[in-house]
This record gives structure tokens, C-alpha cells and sequence, in this order.
């Protein structure tokens, strides 16, 4: 089973080094750069293959943005992940397909449940997030979310997925 | 003997038999009939099971595929050449989908399973199935794949 590993947000700050966001998740759980590092080898090795959803980069753009200072370096430094994942140099790959995210009925559904999850402090992109482990899931790749948030790394596929009979026990 | 009564709106409508029907209608009739009729257990193959299908309609064949199928305990083998039909199939589908495929050097066919092209999490990241089928990246895949 091929295995997918989705990058979130302050992960991703924390591996960019991005200013003030050199941590995430909560203290029993904590993940530095060196933790980051140490997580994208192993998986490396295990040739898994990394998604970074359009959100995790738009979002991190945007604390890069935001931040005090080294803008310009940390910038080049998302851009060149930008263009390994949009020409899927492996392990990399940018989750681009827009229609499995963004059609009218999911951003209906999203505009349905993404309040709650707002009061909980689960940002806009950190839900779509969840969308495309489920795309995943569905295809029966095994899913990890890389994440500091808890919510979101204990998600489990909504919906079983279909076992072709090659796979079931006879 | 199948018939059907056609007409434009407020004229006199007047019967067709089945040589005057479109295709894609005595298709989707006689695909229906099969899984409707034969015995369960048994195995129903299709070549080209959209033809003269309105690709809008492929989403209410594999729903009807798959319903049919599993209601009457019929298994279904069916081949297409059609993007839409691999869309609305979607990601679900991934682990039931066999690439029919051609060697480069030896020219004899192959068939491949969709979800061991290697690439399959990075392409399905970037386009639909239907989209990577017509753009001819699974196959390149396939043959990086062979390559290596």
C-alpha cells in the first residue's frame, strides 16, 4: 500500500524556519525542525510520497509575509519547494487539482461545517486539509496527516473504503 | 420486440422500433437487461461499455454498474476509452481499474494495475483520471515505470 504524507501548515513553518514559528503542537508532542527533519528522512526512505495542499502553501506564504524579518530568504526557500512539488520531483508533490476541493458542493459543504471548526481554532485551509487525506484514503493509499494539531492528526477516513476481492481473505 | 414513441412537442407522436434508436439507448437497454437476467454468480463482460454514451450520463452508468452488480450478485468487466466514464468512477474506483497497455519493445499488450503505477498518489495530485487518461500521463508513467 503506497503510502501519502500531507504537510500542514505550522509544519511546514517550522521546517522553512520561519520566523516565531520555530515549534508546534502542544508540549507533550512537540515538533522542532530537527523533529521535522528527522520525520521527512524516514519517510523518505520508505518512499513515501509527500502532498503539500495548495492551502499548507498559500498559508505559510503568508506567515512568511507576516514575519519580522528574513522574509526575502524564507520566501526563496517556500518557492523552491513550490517548484519541486509543482514538477513532482520526488518525494514531493503539490496537490493542484482543484476539483476535488473547491467544486461549488464542497465549498457549500465547508461553508456548512468549517464555523464550528473556526470556534475550535481550526483555520479555513487546516480543513481542506482533511478533504484531500479523504481523497487519499478513498484510493487506498495509507494516510498520514503531518501535523502539531491533534484534531487533525487523529483523522480517520469518513468513509470505508471498497476492497476489491484480490484483497479479502478467501 | 423493443419500442419506443417519439414525437416533437404538440404533434402527433409515432412509433420507432429498436433499428431506429439511438445507440447509446439499446446499449444502456441491453446492459441493464443482462444484469437483469442472468444468473447471480455469474460474470458479465462489456468491450466499450459508454459507447454512444452522452458523457453526462456516465456518472448514472457506473452507479447503475455497480448497483445492478452487487443487488444481483453479478460481477462486471467492462472496457472504455472514456474520460469521463474514469471521472465519475473517481478516486473510489482506483483499486479496481486495470490499465490496458502495449510494450514499446516487444509490442505485446499488457495489463497493469492502476493503483501499482508508482507515480498514482503524485498524478492524481494534479488532475482527475480522466484528465491524466487523456493527456497520456498514466501510460508515461507506466513506461518510466518499465524503464527503470
Amino acid at each position: 500500500m503506497k503510502k501519502v504524507l500531507i504537510i500542514d501548515t505550522c509544519i511546514l513553518c517550522v521546517w522553512l524556519d520561519v520566523p516565531n514559528m520555530a515549534e508546534c503542537g502542544p508540549q507533550h508532542d512537540r515538533w522542532d525542525r530537527q523533529r521535522v527533519n528527522e520525520k521527512i528522512q524516514t519517510e523518505t526512505l520508505l518512499s513515501t510520497t509527500f502532498v503539500l495542499p495548495l492551502a499548507s502553501i498559500i498559508e505559510t506564504g503568508n506567515h512568511i509575509a507576516n514575519a519580522t524579518h528574513s522574509r526575502k530568504e524564507r520566501g526563496e526557500a517556500l518557492a523552491e519547494l513550490m517548484r519541486n512539488s509543482a514538477d513532482q520531483q520526488t518525494p514531493w508533490a503539490a496537490f493542484s487539482d482543484q476539483s476535488v476541493l473547491w467544486s461549488p458542493d464542497k465549498l457549500k459543504l465547508l461553508a456548512d461545517t468549517w464555523p464550528d471548526l473556526a470556534a475550535q481554532k481550526l483555520s479555513l485551509g487546516d480543513a481542506t486539509i482533511m478533504d484531500v487525506a479523504e481523497y487519499y484514503a478513498q484510493m487506498n493509499c495509507q494516510v498520514e496527516i503531518l501535523t502539531g494539531d491533534h484534531g487533525l492528526k487523529s483523522y480517520e477516513p469518513s468513509t470505508p473504503q471498497e476492497i476489491p476481492r484480490r484483497r479479502r481473505p478467501r | 420486440m423493443l419500442y419506443c414513441e417519439e414525437g416533437w412537442e404538440e404533434t402527433a407522436t409515432h412509433e420507432i422500433d429498436a433499428r431506429g434508436m439511438s445507440d447509446g439507448t439499446l446499449r444502456y437497454l441491453a446492459i441493464v437487461t443482462a444484469l437483469l437476467t442472468r444468473e447471480p454468480g455469474s460474470l458479465l463482460v462489456i468491450e466499450e461499455v459508454d459507447n454512444g454514451l452522452h458523457p453526462s450520463r456516465a456518472h448514472i452508468l457506473v452507479k447503475m454498474l455497480k448497483n445492478l452488480g452487487k443487488e444481483r450478485g453479478i460481477d462486471v468487466i467492462v472496457t472504455t476509452h472514456n474520460p469521463a466514464l474514469l471521472d465519475a468512477a473517481g478516486a473510489r474506483m482506483v483499486p479496481f481499474i486495470i490499465i490496458a497497455h502495449r510494450d514499446d519493445t516487444s509490442g505485446a499488450s499488457r495489463l497493469t494495475q492502476l493503483e501499482e503505477v508508482e507515480r498514482l498518489p503524485k498524478l492524481m495530485a494534479s488532475a482527475t483520471l480522466g484528465r491524466l487518461s487523456t493527456e497520456g500521463r498514466i501510460e508515461s508513467a507506466l513506461k518510466q515505470e518499465a524503464g527503470k
